[in-house]
């Protein structure tokens, strides 16, 4: 056992008499090993930004968008395609739909925000009287607008959590007036701090009414899209059928091809995100493999540069005793060292891009979970260690192979 | 009281071919050594004597002939039993130390022992006590570039001694070191040989033979004079 730890103290005194050559031997396993720990860093933060959704807006919610769109594909409407053929009529009709517990209407626009001395450009959206309901989100001040206000086009507002701050950051701002795009409107009320959901922030927010957004603010007779409540989980599959049916029959639609419309449960809003962190993961895994394949011809590169420096300690370490076997161990041990330690700067690299990523994430204000999955440090342990093992063996077996005479005479 | 025979050599030839051509380095040599003995190899570049020495070291196998040590013939010639040989029963000494240079002298001393069986606490003790040997009882920790070209020599032999070999071999021991230094050394081979090590010794200097008890001398792959000295 003596002679590996002194094997392993060699190798490790070599590597850090030539760090710059160390370093960029090492270099392909760290990239590698730091994409396999961003890989399982990201996944991990995913699934919790995901979990943690689905908590949030509930399993038995429907979305209903206007424009065909691919089911698994984002929505038309993420890439700025205005589509005008989703009114409040249609959302009036599916609220008939048998199992439809509840439906609210949105739409939205930016804009700028004063009050008083105080001014941002933010979101304003125009929603039913029942968003509280729909969102499960409550109020912190005051209260929110009532059906009469909403049919009435009341110029009144109820202001998120991050507005109020930045807007109203010492006071309580309920009787207070904001301008939307130079309009007028007093405020009702303040929301609860929410944190952002995957599809949107309530937070950086101000609600209106729904008639007040589409006359006064945008001028528009359609909306952004409709959310709706099954009455129990369970019939949220059959609820999409029927509203589908609704919405093809109102829209005069002869063809499927031809729909203007879609109808989305939130899973499948999470499998669009999902899909756009599996293409990440992807991408990483693409990487790391190259790496670590570039990483693993490097070593057994340097390997056999050192294998042929060291010709002569081969041939001194055979004269005085050593077998074949034990200049193989010898090898094959410094090339696990070199790997080990590309592994570790490696596990360390990753870390700190996951890190990265999950702060720039939490910046846009997402609730991102950091975390280094203890199965991910293994992993990067256990392929550092293949790869030192595959990529070590032909140099080992060569140095091995040498003659005692001839690498002891080697200039 | 006459000492055993250590080695028997009964014609022992060694050919090397390369394409075409065979080159017979050592021609049906019969030679014994004694337990004891020091005994120096001379003859010129191409004489095969290093060949001899090889052969006799086990670094090397011989194309024909017998080779018997400790009474017992060395049969299989087999890589893993040489390298245990090698370990177990020879030490050896180069012209050009061959220390490995990022090792303490503790270490590179302690080295044989690493692929032996003994503990880690008698590999120490041994190591130690091999460097007291030679002199260097207080250069254990530092390294080979922090030595003296003569202090080298002595770790180098320190190592040859630190597994109690049965025999030491040195080839050209004094070769790259200066006449004292030289000299200091072959005092240390002189001084162990009386304590009964025995020892062959490969040179092309008389001087430095002159300190052997027997002098060998070859050309052209066989032994034409092999005389004790005075």
């Amino acid at each position: 056992m003596e002679q590996y730890y002194l094997v392993i103290k060699l190798a490790l005194k070599g590597l850090l008499s030539n760090k710059i050559r160390a370093f960029l031997t090492m270099l392909g396993i760290i990239i590698g090993v730091g994409s396999v720990i961003s890989i399982m860093s990201i996944g991990a933060g995913a699934e919790s930004l995901i979990t943690s959704s689905i908590k949030e807006i509930g399993t038995d919610v429907l979305s209903v968008l206007p424009g065909k769109s691919d089911e698994k594909g984002p929505p038309a409407s993420a890439f700025g395609i205005v589509i005008t053929t989703l009114t409040y009529d249609d959302a009036q009709e599916i609220a008939k739909v048998p199992g439809v517990r509840l439906v609210t209407s949105y739409v939205s626009g930016t804009g700028d925000l004063v009050a008083g001395s105080r001014s941002i450009s933010g979101n304003f959206r125009g929603v039913t009287a029942n968003y509280t309901e729909m969102e499960n989100h409550n109020l912190e001040e005051g209260r929110f607008f009532t059906e009469q206000e909403e049919r009435s086009t009341a110029k009144v507002a109820v202001l998120g959590y991050g507005i109020k701050k930045d807007l109203f950051p010492l006071s309580n701002p309920v009787g207070e007036r904001v301008k939307i795009n130079n309009v007028s409107f007093r405020i009702i009320g303040v929301l609860e701090e929410k944190g952002s959901s995957m599809v949107s922030n309530p937070d950086t927010q101000i609600l209106v009414p729904l008639s007040t957004a589409q006359k006064v603010l945008l001028g528009i007779k359609h909306l952004n899209y409709v959310r709706l409540k099954a009455e129990s989980e369970e019939q949220v599959e059959e609820v999409k059928a029927r509203v589908q049916g609704l919405l093809t029959y109102r829209h005069d639609i002869k063809n499927p091809e031809d729909e203007d419309f879609s109808v989305r449960s939130l899973s499948q809003a999470l499998e669009t995100f999902e899909g756009v962190t599996a293409g990440l993961r992807f991408f990483l895994a693409a990487i790391a493999a190259i790496s670590l394949i570039v990483g693993g011809i490097g070593i057994t590169n340097i390997m056999l540069m050192t294998v042929k420096e060291r010709t002569r300690e081969i041939g001194l370490r055979k004269a005085i005793g050593a077998k074949p076997f034990h200049i193989k161990n010898q090898f094959i041990i410094e090339a696990l060292v070199l790997t080990t330690s590309g592994g570790i700067l490696g596990i360390i690299g990753g870390t700190a891009f996951s890190f990265l990523v999950a702060l720039i994430v939490r910046w846009l204000d997402y609730n991102w979970e950091f975390s280094v999955p203890l199965s991910g440090i293994l992993l990067s342990f256990f392929i550092s260690m293949f790869i030192g093992v595959t990529f070590g063996i032909y140099p080992a077996k060569k140095a091995a192979a040498l003659n005692p005479i001839d690498s002891l005479r080697y200039e | 009281m006459p000492s055993k025979n250590l080695i028997e050599l009964k014609k022992i030839c060694k050919t090397y071919h390369t394409g075409k051509i065979s080159l017979t380095a050592l021609n049906c040599i019969n030679l014994t050594i004694k337990e004891g003995e020091f005994v120096a190899i001379m003859g010129p570049s191409g004489s095969g004597k290093s060949t001899l020495m090889n052969i006799l070291g086990f670094l090397d196998v011989p194309s024909h002939g017998s080779y018997v040590f400790e009474g017992k013939k060395v049969k299989s010639f087999d890589e893993v039993s040489l390298a245990d040989i090698r370990n177990k029963k020879v030490g050896f000494v180069f012209q050009s130390f061959y220390l490995l240079a990022r090792m303490t002298a503790l270490e590179n001393v302690r080295l044989p022992l690493i692929y032996g069986d003994i503990s880690d606490k008698e590999q120490v003790q041994k190591a130690e006590n091999a460097l007291k040997i030679t002199g260097l009882g207080d250069r254990m920790e530092h390294n080979p570039n922090e030595l003296s070209g003569g202090q080298q020599q002595r770790v180098a032999i320190s190592r040859a001694l630190v597994n109690e070999p049965k025999i030491i071999f040195a080839d050209e021991p004094t070769g790259n070191l200066d006449s004292k230094s030289g000299k200091e050394i072959m005092e240390i081979f002189k001084k162990l040989n009386r304590d009964g090590n025995t020892i062959i010794m490969v040179t092309h200097d008389s001087k430095v033979a002159s300190y052997a008890k027997r002098i060998i001398k070859l050309k052209d792959g066989e032994i034409i004079s092999n005389k004790l000295n005075k």
